[in-house]
């Protein structure tokens, strides 16, 4: 009984569309009038047929598919190293040498395939064969590999080793030339599919997939269909349970994945001037140019930033929140309308979600003496079942004990500041003094620049960007000093209320 | 291999008859293998495919006659726990060995289709084997049987039995210790461990 079985199909190996390309080559490979011309390969006493040159084999490639000599040495390579052709003289060097050293191609039985990977039952079998032929002539690799096997299928081992002898005796009924043959071939195959430590294992390719790349996808198609002309589900009715900020972005996440597709397209429009691959950027690809101005005019916390950072704020709420720099304007915003301590408190929020778990408790406390006690100095205006769920929480805080408050907070600023922002007077005054690049010098001038500003054998002076950590601490730094200087107009207000109360309970005496 | 035997032949007949079944069900398997190798090499030939054929008919007789005696002796509830041990032991041997077969079987389906006999689009590929066997004479026996098919009744009939016997018998395939003991090569530097010497602990965590 093998182990897949209990899989269930929960993961998937990717589609690998040029194993079928590879097959067709090799095929064409085999005609006896445009094909490669064989020759026979001596083995001691004895001669297998059927052995072709590296530079035969890049040549018909060459050839067949009209590119380059370099182009065909490297995808000569490649089929060696995906075992479709193995070398005869270095078997374990899979390498295409364009010279006279001698490959053969190798039966499809061992050719790589898509749905199913190399069994580990069938390597132990292949191991415990070599072993009997000969005793201990398994590489260290191989003998741990093997030990290794034992151990995790040892309720089949009784059936390895039967196998392999059977397989053993099977192969020495043949003539010598095919048990030679055949064992280059297997043991090729085996060098690909659990290479030796030190080479590269061509077949890896990262996680499992979770979805069938196999599967029918007729159904997906009409969903999308459906979901492009059907108008979106306010979000709250349909799942209660979930917080509804981590539906909104989960929603978000999913526009950014392409489904459904009616989104994506929007998006792709929307965002489409700001892609710097697709639209090119100004002043110009720093990665090109060399001229690392792009990421200056940028930065994340810039005096003046450019306009499209700045337009993008009013492509939706997300946009504006995720920009430090939007956040900061949106605060200064945000206090003229006296509810400055909403954006305070979800910033709080992130920094508890995503900073240091260890002062997760301390966080937790920080946050309710300033934002939730009854009283508080940025008391947060938010329902009362959310309270009441909220305060229950910070009992055992944790890292999303604030999670429902958050939500509620987003919402608001979301539904209810956001649209005013927009329409202010600080953010017209944002976008008047966001600065336009001029598209920098090109390339070639650029390097002319370059020669002529160091000298022919100079070096640009390349200066590198203040170092993460100084960052960081400069705006810790400057988050607490601002934390401490906010005053926000609800506590005057809710002070001079409470003496205005006092006053009235005051008199009678 | 040879004390298995001696034990198996001093037991009761039915583990006695599994245990040979299951020896000639690995040896066809075995040659069946084999000629799969050679399936779309130039190796590979109308007679080579029969003689596939008649592999496989053969490991599927002898799969079916296997099962039904140990299913029957499983059924029974053996006398001694011992060849119920036993029992259970073949049992697990054996769906391996089908399950081994029916992989090649897959293999020599997909085979099958890209390098089909009929039509001769396809030239095989130049392995370097000889032709199976005695020089191969096309069209020496009755015309070509509908390969395609014959493999796809194969499959569905070893999927069928094996389907049946994961269902059949209540058998966790980690309860069986193997009995093999054949030392494997030394690594450098590692200490032998105590797993080797005879059967290990029942319930290996080597099941992920």
């Amino acid at each position: 009984m093998t182990v897949t079985r209990l899989d269930q199909g929960q993961r998937y190996r990717p589609r690998m569309a040029f194993l079928k390309k590879i097959e067709a080559l090799m095929m064409e490979m085999q005609n006896p009038d445009t094909g490669i011309k064989t020759q026979t390969q001596t083995v001691t006493i004895t001669s297998i047929p059927h052995a072709v040159t590296g530079n035969d084999i890049m040549l018909w490639i060459l050839q067949r598919l009209q590119i380059t000599a370099e182009e065909a040495l490297h995808l000569g390579d490649l089929f060696v190293k995906y075992g479709y052709i193995y070398p005869l003289q270095e078997p374990k060097n899979l390498t295409l040498k364009a010279d006279g050293s001698l490959y053969r191609f190798q039966t499809p039985y061992f050719w790589p395939v898509q749905s199913w990977a190399a069994d580990d039952t069938d390597y132990a079998i292949y191991l415990a064969k070599k072993n009997i032929k000969r005793k201990g002539i398994l590489e260290e690799y191989e003998k741990e590999h093997y030990n290794m096997l034992n151990q995790k299928i040892n309720y089949k081992w009784d059936f390895v080793i039967m196998q392999a002898k059977e397989q053993y005796k099977a192969g020495k009924e043949r003539k010598k030339e095919d048990r030679y043959a055949l064992d280059c071939q297997e043991r090729a195959y085996w060098l690909v599919n659990r290479t030796p430590p030190g080479m590269l294992d061509v077949l890896e390719y990262g996680l499992d997939r979770v979805t069938d790349p196999n599967e029918n996808k007729v159904n997906q198609i009409m969903y999308y269909q459906q979901a492009i002309l059907k108008t979106r589900v306010k979000s709250s009715v349909s799942l209660g349970g979930i917080s509804e900020y981590g539906l909104e972005c989960l929603l978000q996440v999913l526009d950014a994945l392409a489904l459904p597709v009616g989104r994506v397209v929007k998006y792709s429009e929307q965002f489409l001037s700001n892609d710097p691959i697709l639209s090119g950027c100004l002043p110009s690809n720093p990665w090109i140019s060399d001229d690392p101005e792009f990421w200056d005019l940028n930065a994340k916390l810039v005096e003046v930033p450019t306009r499209m950072r700045v337009e993008r704020w009013a492509f939706n709420f997300s946009e504006l929140i995720r920009d430090p720099k939007g956040r900061q304007n949106f605060q200064l915003f945000l206090k003229k309308e006296f509810s400055g301590e909403n954006l305070g408190f979800w910033e709080a929020c992130e920094d508890l979600k995503y900073g240091d778990q260890s002062k997760v408790k301390e966080k937790a406390e920080e946050i309710y003496k300033l934002f939730l006690a009854p009283g508080a100095r940025r008391w947060i205006n938010i329902d009362g079942k959310t309270m009441g769920i909220t305060v229950k929480g910070l009992e055992h805080p944790h890292r999303y004990v604030l999670d429902a408050a958050q939500t509620h907070i987003y919402m608001l600023m979301k539904k209810d500041s956001y649209g005013r922002y927009l329409k202010s007077p600080i953010y017209k005054e944002m976008l008047a003094k966001a600065v336009v690049p001029q598209e920098g010098v090109k390339k070639r001038q650029v390097k002319l620049a370059v020669i002529v500003g160091t000298g022919l054998f100079g070096r640009r002076h390349l200066r590198s960007s203040p170092s993460p950590i100084i960052l960081r601490q400069q705006e810790e730094e400057a988050k607490a000093r601002e934390a401490a200087n906010t005053v926000d107009i609800t506590q005057v207000m809710s002070k001079l209320d409470r003496r205005n109360q006092l006053q009235k309970e005051a008199p009678p005496k | 291999m040879a004390p298995l035997r001696r034990d198996a032949c001093r037991g009761r007949g039915a583990v006695g008859t599994c245990a040979t079944a299951q020896v000639a069900l690995c040896k066809a398997t075995a040659g069946h293998r084999q000629l799969v190798l050679q399936l779309g090499g130039s190796g590979d030939s109308p007679r080579l495919r029969e003689e596939r054929r008649r592999r496989s008919v053969e490991a599927c007789e002898l799969s079916m006659g296997l099962r039904r005696t140990l299913l029957a002796g499983l059924r029974q509830g053996p006398a001694s726990p011992v060849e119920r041990q036993e029992l259970e032991r073949l049992w697990v041997l054996f769906l391996s060995a089908l399950e081994l077969f029916l992989q090649d079987l897959y293999r020599a389906q997909h085979l099958c289709q890209l390098f089909s006999m009929q039509g001769g689009g396809v030239a095989p590929l130049r392995t370097g084997l000889g032709g199976w066997g005695l020089p191969s004479r096309r069209g020496g026996g009755p015309t070509q049987p509908p390969t395609a098919q014959c493999l796809e009744e194969e499959i569905e009939q070893v999927r069928a039995t094996l389907a049946e016997m994961e269902s059949g018998a209540n058998i966790p395939p980690w309860t069986v210790e193997a009995t093999e003991t054949t030392q494997p090569a030394e690594t450098s530097g590692t200490t032998q461990r105590a797993a080797w010497g005879g059967p290990c602990a029942g319930h290996c965590c080597g099941v992920l």
